[in-house]
C-alpha cells in the first residue's frame, strides 16, 4: 500500500482548515446555544439575556458564513484550479504550499520561461520552486540548483509534449533551458526580487 | 519571435480570463443551490402538514404551557405576563386549535392544553399595560361600554377556538366568551369605518381583524349567526382600512379612519392571518398585498415592511427593521402563504426562518432557538394555518 504523500496531506489540510475550524466552532456555539435554550425555560425574556442572544448572533453568522460564503469560496478555488489543471490534460501540480494558484503559475511561468529561452532574453527566468516531473504530472517543489537543469528537461519532455512539439517544430533540437548564453545564475535569478514565485515574465 | 512571446502572453491571459470565469460560474452555482437546498429541506414538510415536525413544535408549546402551569401552582410567578404573555398564551392556543383541527387523533392531548392556554390569555395580568394604558379601565369589567376594547379579541379568539376543539370547554369560560363577543358585535355594527379602539384614540386594523375573528369563531362552534356583523367588517376594511396604492392595510388609524401611520406589511401579514378566520376572500385580498412586499435572493425570502412611498423604522408590531425587512412581517406572511397555497413563496420564506430560526431538535420536541416561546408560538399557529380558514 503507497503511503500518503505528506505533503499532499499538508495541502489538502491548508485547504480545508478554515472551513474545519468553521464547522466545529459552530457545532459547539450550537452545542451551547441548545443548552442555554433548555436551561433558561423555552426563551422567556428573562433567560434571553445578553449572553444568549450573542451566542445565537454567533451562531447565525456562522451558519451564514458556512452556508453562502464559504461554500462560493471553496468551489471558486476549486473550479479555478481544475479548469487550470485541465488546460495542460495530464498535467497534476501540486505546490507544498498548497497555493490554488499554483497550476495556472507553473504552467504559464513554463511557456513564459521557454518563451524567454527562446529569446535568450537574460531575465528570461520567471518563476522557479524547482519542478519535478513525476509520472504523468508536474510536481512543484524547491530542488538543488544542481538538479534544476535536468528537472526542467524532463518537466519539458514528459509533462508538456505538445508544448515541446509546438516550440521546437518537427526537426529542431530540445532547447536548453536556462542553457542560454549569459543566463541567469541562480543567485542571479534570486536577486530578480524578493518573493521568487510567481514572478511575472520580465524581459530585458 | 516577439509575436510568439506575444501570443503565450495573449495565451495566459485567455487561460486566466476563463479560469476565473469557471470558478465564478461554479462558486455562483454553488451560492445559488447549497444554500436554498440546505434551509428548504424541511419546507415541504411543514407545508404538506408532516405529523412528525408538527407534534415536534407542538410539545415544545405543550411543554411551555406545562412549566407555566407548574410555577404558576407553586406561587414562583408565570413565565410571561403583560402583553407577551398574552401573544403567547394566545398564539399556543391557536396554533394546537389548528393541529387538532387537521390532526383529530391528537385532539385528546391538546384540547385541554389549547382551553388552559386561552383561559391563561384572559387573565387580567395579561393585559396590565392595556389597562393602565386606559387609565386604569380594564375592558372586560364593563363590556356594556359603548368604547370597545379591542385587544380582548385576542383572548376572545383563543377562547373561541379552544370552545371549538375542546369538548369539555368549561361553561364559565363560554358565558365569558359570549359576553365578549356580543360586546364586540354590538360595538363594531355601531362604527361607521368599521374600527374599533386599541388604545385610547388608537384603533389597529390588525386588531380589529381579530376581532372579527373570534365573532367568526364564536358562530362557528355555537351556530349564532354573525354574518351581517361580518359583512359590515369586510365592507369597512376594503372601503378604509386597505392602502389602495399598495393593497395594505394601515398600520393604525383613528376610529374616524384618519392614518396615523403609513401602510405596512406586518400589519397586514397578521390582518391577513386573521381574517382567514371570518372572511376567506378578504383574507386573500390582504395576503395579495402582502405578497407584493416580497423580496428574494438566492432562493431565500422576507417581507418589506413599507409599502411603496413609505419608509420608516421598526417599532413593537414589525420587530426590527433591517434594509427595510421586517422579521414579523417575514413570518405573517408564512401563515397565508400556507394557507391560500401558495408553495414556492412557502419554501422561499420558510427558508429564511430556517436559517436564522436555528430550528433544534430536543429528543420528541422542536424550536426555533432564536424566537423564544414567543417566536416559537407564532410560527406553531403559521406554519399549521389553513385548517381555521373560514368556508
Amino acid at each position: 500500500m503507497k503511503r500518503p504523500d505528506t505533503a499532499q496531506l499538508l495541502a489538502g489540510w491548508r485547504l480545508m482548515r478554515i472551513p474545519v475550524v468553521l464547522v466545529v466552532l459552530y457545532l459547539v456555539l450550537r452545542a451551547i446555544l441548545a443548552a442555554l435554550s433548555e436551561r433558561h425555560g423555552f426563551g422567556s425574556p428573562g433567560g434571553m439575556g445578553p449572553g444568549y442572544l450573542a451566542v445565537a448572533g454567533a451562531v447565525v453568522a456562522l451558519r451564514v458564513l458556512l452556508l453562502i460564503i464559504l461554500p462560493a469560496v471553496i468551489a471558486y478555488r476549486t473550479a479555478a484550479r481544475s479548469s487550470a489543471c485541465c488546460t495542460e490534460s495530464s498535467t497534476e501540480v501540486y505546490d507544498g504550499r498548497a497555493r490554488t494558484r499554483s497550476c495556472r503559475t507553473t504552467v504559464d511561468s513554463l511557456l513564459d520561461r521557454l518563451h524567454g529561452q527562446l529569446e535568450g532574453g537574460q531575465d528570461a527566468y520567471c518563476d522557479y520552486e524547482g519542478v519535478v516531473a513525476r509520472g504523468s504530472g508536474v510536481v512543484v517543489g524547491r530542488g538543488d540548483d544542481e538538479d534544476r537543469q535536468d528537472q526542467e528537461q524532463k518537466v519539458f519532455h514528459r509533462s508538456l509534449p505538445w508544448l515541446d512539439s509546438r516550440v521546437r517544430g518537427a526537426d529542431s533540437p530540445v532547447p536548453q533551458l536556462n542553457s542560454a548564453k549569459g543566463s541567469a545564475t541562480p543567485t542571479e535569478r534570486q536577486g530578480l526580487g524578493g518573493d521568487r514565485r510567481s514572478r511575472p515574465f520580465r524581459r530585458a | 519571435m516577439g509575436s510568439s512571446n506575444g501570443v503565450g502572453r495573449r495565451s495566459g491571459g485567455v487561460r486566466r480570463f476563463f479560469v476565473i470565469l469557471a470558478g465564478v460560474v461554479v462558486a455562483g452555482l454553488v451560492v445559488g443551490l447549497l444554500p436554498r437546498w440546505w434551509c428548504g429541506r424541511e419546507a415541504e414538510g411543514w407545508f404538506e402538514g408532516d405529523s412528525g415536525r408538527v407534534r415536534g413544535l407542538a410539545e415544545e408549546m405543550v411543554a411551555f404551557e406545562a412549566e407555566d402551569d407548574r410555577k404558576r401552582a407553586t406561587g414562583a410567578g408565570a413565565e410571561f405576563d403583560g402583553m407577551w404573555g398574552l401573544l403567547a398564551h394566545q398564539m399556543t392556543a391557536l396554533g394546537l386549535a389548528q393541529v387538532c383541527l387537521a390532526h383529530p387523533e391528537w385532539r385528546d392531548r391538546y384540547a385541554p392544553i389549547v382551553t388552559r392556554a386561552a383561559a391563561k390569555s384572559l387573565l387580567p395580568e395579561m393585559r396590565a399595560e392595556f389597562t393602565a394604558a386606559w387609565h386604569g379601565e380594564d375592558g372586560s369589567a364593563d363590556l356594556s361600554n359603548p368604547r370597545a376594547h379591542a385587544y380582548l379579541s385576542y383572548p376572545a379568539l383563543a377562547l373561541g377556538m379552544a370552545r371549538l376543539v375542546d369538548p369539555a370547554f368549561p361553561p364559565g369560560l363560554a358565558a365569558q366568551q359570549d359576553a365578549i363577543v356580543a360586546a364586540f358585535e354590538r360595538q363594531l355594527l355601531a362604527s361607521p369605518t368599521g374600527l374599533l379602539e386599541t388604545l385610547p384614540g388608537e384603533a389597529y386594523p390588525t386588531d380589529v381583524a381579530a376581532v372579527a375573528a373570534a365573532i367568526a369563531v364564536h358562530g362557528r362552534s355555537t351556530g349564532i349567526d354573525h354574518s351581517a356583523v361580518l359583512a359590515h367588517w369586510a365592507q369597512q376594511v376594503r372601503a378604509v382600512q386597505i392602502d389602495p396604492g399598495t393593497g395594505l392595510v394601515v398600520q393604525r388609524m383613528g376610529t374616524d379612519a384618519h392614518a396615523h401611520d403609513a401602510p405596512r406589511a406586518s400589519g397586514t401579514g397578521l390582518a391577513a392571518y386573521f381574517a382567514g378566520f371570518a372572511d376567506r376572500a378578504l383574507a386573500g385580498e390582504l395576503a395579495t398585498g402582502l405578497f407584493h412586499q416580497e423580496r428574494g435572493i438566492l432562493g431565500f425570502s422576507a417581507i418589506h415592511e413599507y409599502g411603496g412611498g413609505h419608509n420608516g423604522a421598526g417599532d413593537i408590531d414589525s420587530g426590527p427593521v433591517i434594509l427595510g425587512i421586517s422579521v414579523s412581517a417575514t413570518s405573517f406572511a408564512l401563515a397565508p402563504a400556507r394557507a391560500f397555497g401558495h408553495r414556492d413563496l412557502f419554501t422561499r420564506l420558510f427558508r429564511t426562518a430556517d436559517l436564522v430560526g436555528l430550528p433544534l431538535r430536543s429528543g420528541a420536541r422542536l424550536r426555533f432557538a432564536t424566537g423564544g416561546v414567543i417566536g416559537n408560538a407564532l410560527l406553531l399557529a403559521f406554519l399549521t394555518s389553513g385548517p381555521e380558514l373560514a368556508r
